[in-house]
This record gives structure tokens, sequence and C-alpha cells, in this order.
């Protein structure tokens, strides 16, 4: 999950009040963000993926402000009307279709703020912006680019002047060359045109959502701002210009609209939610009353007007009244509410397969066996070549483990590599586990193994005979043949005239293979069969 | 000890030395005396020892011996000798003389740079013996003088014979030299007082037949045992300590009256994602999070793959593919169970609780904190009177069944709850708060298209390794699924 790094001057200017260290560490959490770090100059805060509004330094502190009751309530965005004007170009709309802008007037950056909008843009870009794919933000320098402007796509061998070079390069060329380029050209593939913005002198703003033009690039002297946002997603490109707006405006920007193909951005007013006063009392348990809602929506930012919620533009994640509830909930504190347990009685039952492997693992450490625990994801050679088989694998497609890319059909060669790893340990070893594996369907096998210089076949049939018998029934083997046993020591296990797994001593092959130099012998049975089979 | 005591505990072995102690004080002198074995001497005269009956002085010297090579050199020849008489009678190169001497190639080169500075051969095109290699081969070797001599104490070699000894000791396996201790045995006053009382070798050393059934013991003593002495460790067959952790956990859950839910582990993303209101394009459902099944399954032949798609469409404002939900995926979280049980359930079964503690899989590099298998205990509570500080109560009730004296709640997110929770614990070692899972209460946009009704579930879901690791001590997540024999065997049970 993302991280942002505060100033903490920065930020108890943004909260409005002088906070000592004890109380923010007390605050942060409980508002539903986790604080990594603090110390005399610095922050560090998790935001999490439902309030992208608090990427922004100045949306975290205003945030905070509310919370801790400092600057409560629904605050108001004005937007001035302007005459800035951009024209879309319909060539957009197979590649990046929509487009959203604003101005901000009367910056004043110092070396906080300016790493500040570098950092908002990136925490979005990767999160809300779904790796820019979704949408991707755009600020430039106002006073470079001449009004009107056009978003439109331009062919590969077009040429600008990218962010961080002095020389022009062809858009093919910031693909394959410019650092930003490599990182997102997956998100052009495809394409024969790509978007670019232009100004009215046909100079290039940027290349969407690539990289900007060096010409309009933001620094320390930057008085007025264009802010562009683009993407797959009408809703969320706006609710990023929302949010990044705001957090200019409670810094003291100016804000002024801009016509796109004749809808004026950004739209900063609040919107409305009916919420019931019952449904927040029945959610959370509480006796509030409608007086309540007022004040403890106010410190989530929130206005409460007969009924109805209004609700700040930046909030991107209010999709229902169950949102409002949660808010009503954090105004009002976790650490506030009662424990207590529903009042209904219900009877426990475990589920009956888990009994019987319950039973079942009791009766082998009974038998004095050591009960292993290994994965279900495991090692193709192991599973097969080395057991001298093959067998069709369910195939994990994407592992990041390569060594572990299948699913286990069979427990024996988990166990086998349990003896591997404890070589150096005195013997006897004798161990046993019951796990899932995939045949492909899932089933619940049993396996054992015990290995010590003279094992031989009998003390493995001795603890099935035993097993089996605890259980009610009868077992007998019937000679077979299986790859990874010796010849003519390997039998089928039938109970009740039902074949339900093997028993044997491992091949010299399979031992050598797992690098083992005692003798193995052990067994491996379906539980699902057998339980089927006690009833 | 009491003296008395002291003598009836006496094992037969340090009765029998007993008598020749004080007069003799080597160990030697006592092998011969006694007739003892030198292995049964040492064992008697360390249990005197720690009764403190004996002193022994260990005096400790070394003695230099033949080893295995050196035993075969001293009837075969030095290799340097066999080099030699190999090219006594014509010239031969270094293969021909590996093959009629079988020599090592380590042998070969000492052979080799041992007769080169004794000028004992020519390099030619071949291997040639000089006149001084011939008077060699015919002479006795210092080398060999030395190894006839063996074995010896090595504080008593001359100069020569220790510098022969520095470059032998480099040679594989020609000599050894062989630590020994020289014990000469003391009594102590305790021991001076024993050896003079008369001690009875009447005692009784173990219980058989005849002193059952016919009271043989009347009249007799037994022979005290040092139970306070260290034996040697024996070990139970043991559940797997996860198991056991997991048994413990299971039964909290039933002591409440929740219901096993089971399933299966290989889920489509339609039960593990959407069903759970987690949208197509959410970061989780990337390459990178989750570990994705070759093969494509198959959706649920209900109407509610249509109410799910709806929900997702109208919420999350995009178009709902089928087949991104039709992607196989390795369950993330056993809240794919919970919303299979929600799916199944009708209004009659309400309210009602279920838990499950199954495995689940995120596509992890592993490392103490990460696993790419891992066990999580999961609930859900349907109730329509069901509220947030129930979804406390439960959990603050389970974690302190686990031994947890302080629990504390602050807000989270996840997408298919709301209210979320995180679940923190205070750990007393660490002096700190430490997140152990999530919980909520899911969201209408879940609960609404699975049942058909919209009724509050509590719901939540945590790692269970993580919430045992205290108990057992446990560091390292990779822990459970390392299967050291020795940990296993000495891993305390759940108590």
């Amino acid at each position: 999950m993302p991280t942002i790094t505060l100033d903490k001057e920065d930020l108890l200017k943004t909260i409005g009040k002088k906070i000592p260290d004890e109380v923010l560490k007390d605050r942060i959490p409980m508002i539903g963000t986790a604080l990594e770090h603090i110390d005399d100059d610095e922050l560090v805060v998790e935001v999490f993926p439902d309030r992208p509004d608090m990427l922004a330094a100045a949306g975290f502190g205003r945030a905070l402000s509310a919370f801790m009751g400092i600057r409560p309530g629904l605050r108001k965005y004005e937007v001035k009307k302007s005459d800035f004007k951009v024209k879309v170009d319909s060539k957009v709309n197979s590649v990046r279709p929509y487009v959203v802008c604003a101005v901000a007037k009367n910056a004043v950056f110092n070396e906080v703020t300016i790493q500040y909008l570098m950092q908002v843009q990136e925490k979005i870009h990767t999160t809300f912006g779904r790796n820019r794919k979704k949408l991707s933000i755009g600020v430039y320098d106002l006073d470079k680019i001449k009004f009107p402007l056009v978003y439109t796509t331009k062919p590969k061998d077009f040429k600008f002047v990218p962010l961080e070079f002095d020389k022009e390069m062809k858009l093919s060329e910031i693909l394959e060359d410019h650092p930003k380029g490599v990182d997102y050209a997956h998100l052009l593939k495809g394409f024969k045109e790509y978007p670019i913005w232009l100004d009215a002198n046909n100079k290039v703003l940027s290349m969407p959502p690539i990289i900007n033009s060096e010409n309009t690039k933001v620094s320390l002297n930057t008085k007025n701002l264009f802010v562009d946002v683009t993407g797959l997603d009408l809703n969320a490109c706006e609710q990023a210009l929302n949010i990044l707006i705001t957090a200019m405006a409670d810094r003291g920007f100016e804000i002024h609209s801009v016509d796109v193909a004749g809808k004026s951005y950004p739209n900063l007013g609040p919107k409305k939610m009916k919420v019931s006063l019952d449904y927040v009392n029945k959610i959370l348990g509480l006796k509030l009353k409608e007086t309540d809602l007022k004040p403890l929506l106010a410190k989530m930012g929130h206005d409460y007007v007969n009924g109805e919620v209004i609700i700040p533009c930046y909030r991107a994640d209010i999709l229902s009244e169950i949102d409002i509830v949660e808010d009503v909930a954090v105004a009002y504190g976790y650490e506030n509410f009662k424990y207590e347990i529903c009042d209904f009685a219900s009877i426990g039952k475990e589920d009956e397969l888990e009994v019987f492997k319950n039973k079942l693992a009791n009766l082998m450490v009974g038998f004095g066996l050591l009960e292993t625990n290994t994965y279900n994801l495991a090692k193709r050679i192991d599973q097969t070549k080395n057991m001298r088989l093959t067998l069709n694998l369910v195939e994990i497609e994407n592992a990041l483990n390569e060594e572990y890319n299948v699913l286990r059909y069979w427990m024996l060669p988990s166990l086998l590599d349990v003896f591997k790893n404890n070589k150096h340990y005195e013997n006897p070893q004798k161990i046993f586990e019951i796990g899932t594996v995939f045949n492909p369907e899932e089933r619940s096998k049993l396996g054992m193994l015990i290995t010590h210089s003279n094992v031989t076949y009998t003390e493995a049939r001795q603890v099935l005979d035993a097993l089996i018998l605890s259980l009610g029934l009868e077992v007998t083997i019937k000679s077979g043949e299986h790859e990874s046993f010796i010849p003519g020591r390997v039998g089928k296990i039938i109970v009740k005239g039902k074949e339900i797994g093997f028993i044997g001593e491992i091949h010299p092959e399979v031992l050598s293979n797992f690098e083992l130099e005692t003798p193995v012998v052990g067994f491996e049975l379906d539980v699902n069969e057998l339980f089927k089979l006690t009833k | 000890m009491d003296l008395n005591n002291l003598a009836q505990s006496l094992h037969p072995l340090e009765r029998k030395i007993l008598p020749f102690l004080g007069k003799y004080k080597k160990q030697k002198e006592l092998e011969e005396k006694s007739g003892l074995q030198e292995i049964e001497i040492s064992r008697a005269l360390q249990w005197l020892e720690n009764k403190q009956v004996v002193k022994v002085d260990k005096a400790s010297y070394e003695i230099v011996e033949l080893g295995v090579n050196g035993k075969s050199y001293l009837s075969s020849g030095l290799p340097e000798k066999q080099f030699l008489k190999a090219i006594e009678k014509k010239p031969l190169s270094l293969q021909d003389i590996k093959s009629k001497t079988k020599l090592s190639d380590q042998e070969l080169n000492i052979s080799l740079g041992a007769l080169k500075s004794k000028s004992a051969i020519l390099f030619d095109k071949e291997i040639k013996i000089t006149e001084t290699g011939r008077k060699l081969l015919n002479s006795v070797l210092p080398e060999e003088e030395f190894l006839k001599k063996l074995p010896m104490h090595k504080d008593k070699l001359s100069g020569n014979d220790k510098k022969l000894l520095e470059q032998l000791l480099k040679r594989k396996e020609l000599v050894f030299i062989n630590s020994k201790k020289d014990l000469t045995i003391e009594l102590t006053d305790i021991g001076k007082k024993l050896v003079t009382m008369k001690i009875s070798d009447k005692l009784i050393d173990s219980v058989n037949q005849d002193i059952i059934k016919n009271n043989g013991w009347e009249g007799k003593t037994f022979r005290r045992y040092d139970v306070e002495v260290s034996v040697p460790k024996i070990y139970p067959g043991k559940r797997h300590f996860i198991n056991e952790a997991k048994i413990y956990a299971k039964r909290v859950w039933l002591d409440m009256g929740f219901k096993e839910m089971n399933g299966p582990i290989i889920n489509t993303s339609f039960w593990n994602f959407d069903s759970l209101f987690v949208p197509q394009d959410h970061p989780a459902r990337e390459m990178q999070d989750t570990f994705f099944v070759k093969g494509k399954g198959k959706l649920p032949e209900t109407n509610f793959v249509e109410k799910v798609k709806k929900q997702h469409e109208s919420s999350w404002k995009y178009k709902w593919s089928e087949e991104e939900a039709k992607k196989l995926v390795l369950r993330t979280h056993t809240t794919v169970l919970s919303a299979r049980t929600l799916a199944n359930l009708k209004k009659e079964d309400l309210p009602a609780k279920f838990f499950a503690i199954g495995r689940n899989y995120r596509n992890e590099t592993l490392d103490w904190s990460h696993l790419f298998e891992f066990n999580q205990s999961e609930g859900i509570v349907i109730d329509e009177n069901a509220n947030l500080s129930h979804l406390l109560g439960y959990l603050q009730e389970f974690f302190t069944k686990m031994g947890y004296e302080k629990v504390r709640f602050r807000p989270a997110y996840f997408p298919y709850t709301e209210p979320s929770v995180e679940i923190e614990v205070y750990l007393k070692e660490k002096n700190a708060w430490i997140e152990l899972g999530g919980a909520g209460i899911l969201r209408p946009e879940v609960v609404k298209p699975l049942m058909g009704i919209d009724v509050p579930v509590l719901a939540w879901g945590f790692g269970l390794g993580r919430v045992v690791c205290p108990y057992f001590g446990i560091k390292d997540l990779r822990d459970f699924y390392k299967n050291d024999l020795k940990q296993l065997k000495e891993m305390k049970v759940w108590i």
C-alpha cells in the first residue's frame, strides 16, 4: 500500500495547530491510515486505497484537522469563471478518450510543496490511476502555454523535447529510449498514433500518459499552473482532478475553470446522499440522535442537513449509504465501541471430514510418528521425475518462486523431501501428514514414511494394519506395481473391496534422487475414500 | 550423602574396583589387578568421581601413531621407493609410473617432489633414475626408520625426528597424533572412609519374578540409584505445532456456536474476487499478487452471476467481463468460503455463524514475514441484529482465548467490508501493538447479490500463523513449513 512522506512543520501548519507527537501517534491510526514513522522533521504515513484524497499532503492535513475537531465541516471551493478553452480531437477516442482540466493561479511554491506536487502525482498514478492505465496527470507552467489547446494524437515520427532531455525525440524513440517511455510503453501498444497535447502555437505540452515536454516544466518560480487528467474512466479522471485541485485550493491557489469541449471543469461542488439515522444505529449498534450526526459527520469533512449528507467533491470512496455509516463510526471513534456478542444461540458443528482427519492424525501420533506440515505447492521434479513417474500436474501460470510452480499430485514426495532436509538428525525417523492433493480434483491423502538402516516393509504394514483396525475395518494388501517402489515390495491397499492407496518400500533410485542413504518404507491412502468406507 | 546410602548406591562395577583404590593409582594398574575392561574402569571412575569418592587427576600426553597408509607403506615400501623401483630398469613416463605403481596422484606428486629434491631422478622425455637414486633405493630411508619406531611419545622425539614428523603429518594418513590422558586416581576423605567399610555384595540390583513372588526382597537392601542424574532423551509422536494451534482455535469457534465451512482451494476469480465486490481492475487481481492456475473455470449456473455483474457495473462503472471472472486462482483468502456459504444460505437458516481455518495463497517471495501458502482463520455471523459492537466482541473474545490480554481495533480498508476493522494485539515481549488481521461488516453490495436480501454479515479473516507465533516463540513464519524434526520433537504443545 502507498505511503507518503510529510514535512512535520508543513503538516502542523495545514492542520492549524501545534500538536505533540504523542497525540499524532494516537490519532493518525484512528482516522484509517497507518503511521509508519515519525521524527522531529518528518512523518511517513500509509494511506489506504479508499482515500486517494489523503495522498495529497494538504488533503491529509485537511482530514486530520477536521477529525481532531480543529477545522471540522465541509469546505467550500470556489472556481472562477475563465475563458481557457480546450479542444478534444475525436482521434483520441480509440486511444485515451477522457480528459478533464483546470487552472490554478497565484501559486507560491517552496522546496516542500513542489516536492509534494510530484509525490501526489506519483502516488495517484500508481494506486488510483492503476499505474497510469486508468488515468494520468499532467501539470504545466501556464505562462508558457498559449490557449486554446488541443488534445489530439500524432504519428510515431512526430517529434518534441521530452522532460529531462535536451534534444527532440520521435514519439517512437521516446517509447524505446526515454526511461518513462520504457516503463509505460505497454499502455500505448498496438496504437498507430499516440496522444499529444498541443497549444495554439503547436507547442507540445505532453504525451499522455508517458511524459511532459521540457519547455512547459514547472519550477520553484512557476506562478500559474495548468492541470490535466487523461484516462480511460471519466469518473476516476474527475475525482483525481478534484483531489489535486482541492489540495491546491487549500494551499491558497486561485482555481479557474477550463472549457473542455463545451464542458466546464473542475466541478468542486459537493454531492448529496440520503442517510437514515436508523440504519446508522442498526449497523453500529449505537443510539445516536439526529443532532449527533452533524458534528460526527463534520469530523469527516461532511455536512449534514435534513437527512442528507453533503459530501465534499474530493471523496472518491463514497459509493453508498454504508460508506457514510463507516465515516460516522470513524468519527465516533473505534476505541469507543462496546464489545458485545449477538444474543442468538446456535450450535457449533465441526466438518465431519475434518473430525475424521483429526482422529487419523491422533492415531498416527499414537504409533510414535511425527506430523509434518508441507506446502501444497510443489516442485515438478520431486512429484514426477525424482519418483520415476510422469504425471499430469496442475500448473501455476505465474509463480514468483519458480521452484514451486505446480500443485502436488501426491504426498510421499513432500515427505521424502522432509527426510532429505533432516539427514543430519538421528534415525529412526517416522513421519506422516494428511494433506490436500490435486488429481486434479482436490482430495485429502494420508502419507506415512519410516526410515532407518534396518527398516522393512513389515514396519509400514504394522502401522497400516493397526490404523485400519482402529477404524473398525479390515485391510488386505494385493501385490501390485508402482514405479516409485521396489518391484515385488509394493502392494495396493484394499478396504471393503475398494482400492484406496498403496504401500511398500521406496525404490533405491528414488532414494538416491532425494539424496537419502537409508531404506524408506511407507504408504499413501485416500482419506476421502476411507472416510466413506467407515460409514 | 550419608556414607551408608552411598555404599548402597554403588554399581557392581564400582564395588568391584573399590578394594583396589588407594593401593593402585594408575588406570593401567587397576586394569591388571581388578581384571576389569578399560571402558568398565573409566565408567566406574566417572561415577565414583561424581559421588566424590575419588579425585581423578588427568595429565594429558600425545602419542605419535602409524596411520592407515603408514602401516601399508611399512610392508609395501614408501611411495618414493615404489617410484624408484618402477624406473630402476628403464626410464618411464609419469603415466606409465602411475599405472605400474598404482599410486594415487597425491602420492605421485609427493614422491616426485621428494625425489627431485634429493636429486634421485632426472627429467628427460621420461623420468630417469640417477646414481643417487639407485643408492637410495637400496638404503633405508630416514622416513622408514621413523615409521618403524612408532608408536612414540611426541615429547620424546629427537630434533631430526620432529622435522620428519612435520613433513609426514602433511601426507595423507601416514601418521597421526593421538591425545591420551594419564589418570592418577586418589581417594578423597569420603573415599578413604568408604574403603574401610564392609560393603555388602548382597544388594538387590533388579527386581525379578522370584523376588516378587517369594518376597525375596525381605531383609535385603536394594541398590540405591542416583535418581537425580540426567538420562538419554526420548520423544513422543506428535502433532505438528501449527495443527495444535489450529485444533485449539477451532475449539474456540465451536464453543461459541460456529459451524465449520470447507471448500476447494482452486476457485474461479468469480468466487475469489467478483462475488466479494473486488473490481476486475483491482491491483490484487494482477499477476504479481495472485497465483493463477492454467485453464478456465465455470461460473455457477444461477442468477447471482448476473446480479454480481450488475452490482459491479453500477457501483464501479466499468464493463464487467465474464472471461476475467472465469480465470482460475488459488484462493487468496478463506473469505471465498464465506461467499459460497452465503450464496447457499436460505432465509430460514438465519441467524447463523460459520468459521473456517484453511490454507490460502499469495504470490509472494518467501521471507521471514511472508509465505506463499498460509493458514487463515475466517468467520461470519449473519444476523438481522448484528452490529459493529458484536463484531468487535467476537474478535475480542477469540483473541483473549488465544492468549492476548489486550486487543484494540482501528479503521481499515477492504473492498468487501464497510465499516472495516484492523485488529491489533499488544505484545508484552515487544512492548508494541502488532497488526493481526482484518475484519468488517460485509458491504450490502456483496450481501445483496449473494443472498437476495440485505442483512448485516460480520466477517473476519486473519493469518493464524502470526497469531500463534508468540506462543511457540517463532520469529520466522517459514518455520511452520520447515519440518525440522528436532524442532517438531521438542516443540511444546498448545496448552
